[in-house]
């Protein structure tokens, strides 16, 4: 039986996604052969994360102050808002380089599935970011997925009700693709969502 | 042994299963309800066409595994999204719970072709405008039905003769109606008016009820269900409360 020092992490480790008992073990036992001061950095960082890492005060994006560098940076057209669905998606669109309005993050998707509905969500807070004025438009960057797709709807009521422009991202065949390979869906958003070219 | 079978199937729950695999509740015509893995559903060049997703019909390939382990899904492909259930949250959490009741309900590998078509006409019925409130309360009747729950509305489930009188006992312990003079010892009993069971018979054989025979006779007949659900599962379904309000908002 193992010291309980060890069986502590392995049963915290097993906790996160993907990780087995048997890979907690390995990982426990790889810490164990390494120095003294590699363990405790990695256990100061798991800390950090854990009391520095917060909402946004505006957006709800992760941040380590009360406003995330993007509500924060001027530059950027602060009428504009692209509503996503988690913090990791609004990452995504900012490797595009394509956006430079700013964002609000939902935290999660209306799921009756999961027990997921608007309260659980940063809805209410959007409604009140728009009611106080200046912005010009809202921009629904949900999944293309059945949750994703009823936010959006759910959105696209609710903040048309407090008089917000609402517009919403394009979807259908990626590019690199070919109709060979698509499924009808696919085709069939690509069909409804042309325009002039 | 393994074997591959074509069907048709809804799919009522999906789960990351890794970067780029999910699991999935199918709910398939020919046998049943599956768990399946499908292997790099979400690689940009997948054999699957994209990502599954929940509440849509597909035509699925799987390969049965040994009991107690995941099918395997060889192809797919996506015949009917019903997204038109989207656009309305009432709509869409009325078929959330008509997934959910199927996935709740079930065990894995008994197939019952009736409620595969029970399942796809409700989602069908949803998605092309029909009142949310009737059609939840004939989605749940006929589902009781079919699996053998239908619950005993024209006598009394304590002294077996015939219901009399404006108002009646719902026991779900007793399975259905109690006359008021057997008054069930179930904690859980409703005193309901009559035209309340009445209502409930009429959409578990099939037929169609009005729901304005009484001013709240809807209120009525959505306590008696959800009892009577959360009796039969031990626990209130996720979607119930998403469901509850979709079936009792005011709808124009």
């Amino acid at each position: 039986m193992y010291a309980d020092p060890i069986l502590r992490l392995i049963q915290e480790l097993t906790k996160l996604p993907g990780i087995g008992e048997k890979t907690a073990e390995r990982l426990v036992f790889h810490l164990l052969t390494q120095p003294k001061e590699d363990g405790l950095r990695l256990s100061e960082a798991i800390r950090d994360l854990k009391e520095k890492v917060r909402s946004c005060g505006t957006c709800y994006n992760i941040t380590e102050a009360d406003l995330c560098e993007i509500c924060a940076n001027a530059q950027r057209d602060h009428a504009l808002v692209c509503v996503v669905e988690q913090s990791k998606d609004l990452w995504a669109i900012e490797k595009s380089g394509a956006y430079r309005g700013v964002y609000h993050v939902l935290h999660g998707h209306l799921s009756p599935l999961d027990g997921v509905g608007p309260e659980n969500l940063t809805i209410g807070r959007l409604v009140e970011r728009i009611r106080k004025g200046g912005i010009r438009e809202v921009i629904l960057a949900t999944n293309p997925t059945a949750e994703g797709d009823a936010t959006a709807f759910y959105l696209q009521k609710t903040l048309g009700a407090v008089g917000a422009r609402v517009t919403r991202i394009a979807r259908g065949l990626p590019a690199g693709s070919s109709f060979e390979y698509a499924s009808r869906t696919i085709v069939s958003d690509a069909l409804l969502g042309r325009r002039e070219f | 042994m393994t074997r591959l079978q074509k069907t048709l199937a809804v799919s009522l729950r999906k789960y990351d299963f890794s970067e780029t695999s999910q699991v999935l509740h199918l709910y398939t015509r020919d046998y049943g309800k599956v768990h399946c893995i499908a292997k790099g559903a979400k690689r940009k060049k997948s054999a699957f066409h994209g990502p599954f997703d929940v509440m849509v019909l597909y035509e699925v390939i799987r390969l049965e595994k040994q009991p107690g382990a995941l099918d395997l899904l060889t192809a797919a492909e996506a015949l009917r999204d019903y997204r038109e259930v989207r656009a309305d949250f009432a709509r869409f959490s009325a078929a959330s719970y008509a997934c959910d009741l199927v996935d709740e309900f079930t065990l894995e590998g008994q197939p019952q072709p009736e409620l595969f078509e029970l399942l796809r006409r409700m989602l069908e019925a949803l998605a092309g405008g029909s009142p949310v409130t009737p059609s939840v309360f004939s989605f749940e009747a006929r589902l009781l039905r079919i699996l053998g729950h239908a619950p005993r509305i024209a006598e009394c489930g304590v002294c077996r003769r015939r219901v009399i009188g404006p108002e009646t006992y719902f026991s779900a312990r007793d399975g259905g109606a109690v006359c008021v003079r057997c008054r069930p010892r179930d904690p859980t009993r409703l005193l309901v008016p009559r035209a309340v069971l009445d209502a409930m018979g009429a959409f578990v054989e099939g037929r169609p009820a009005d729901l304005r025979a009484l001013p709240n006779l809807v209120d009525h007949l959505r306590r008696v269900m959800d009892t009577y659900l959360r009796h039969l599962l031990e626990r209130e379904p996720k979607t119930m409360r998403f469901m509850r309000e979709a079936v009792l908002a005011p709808r124009p």
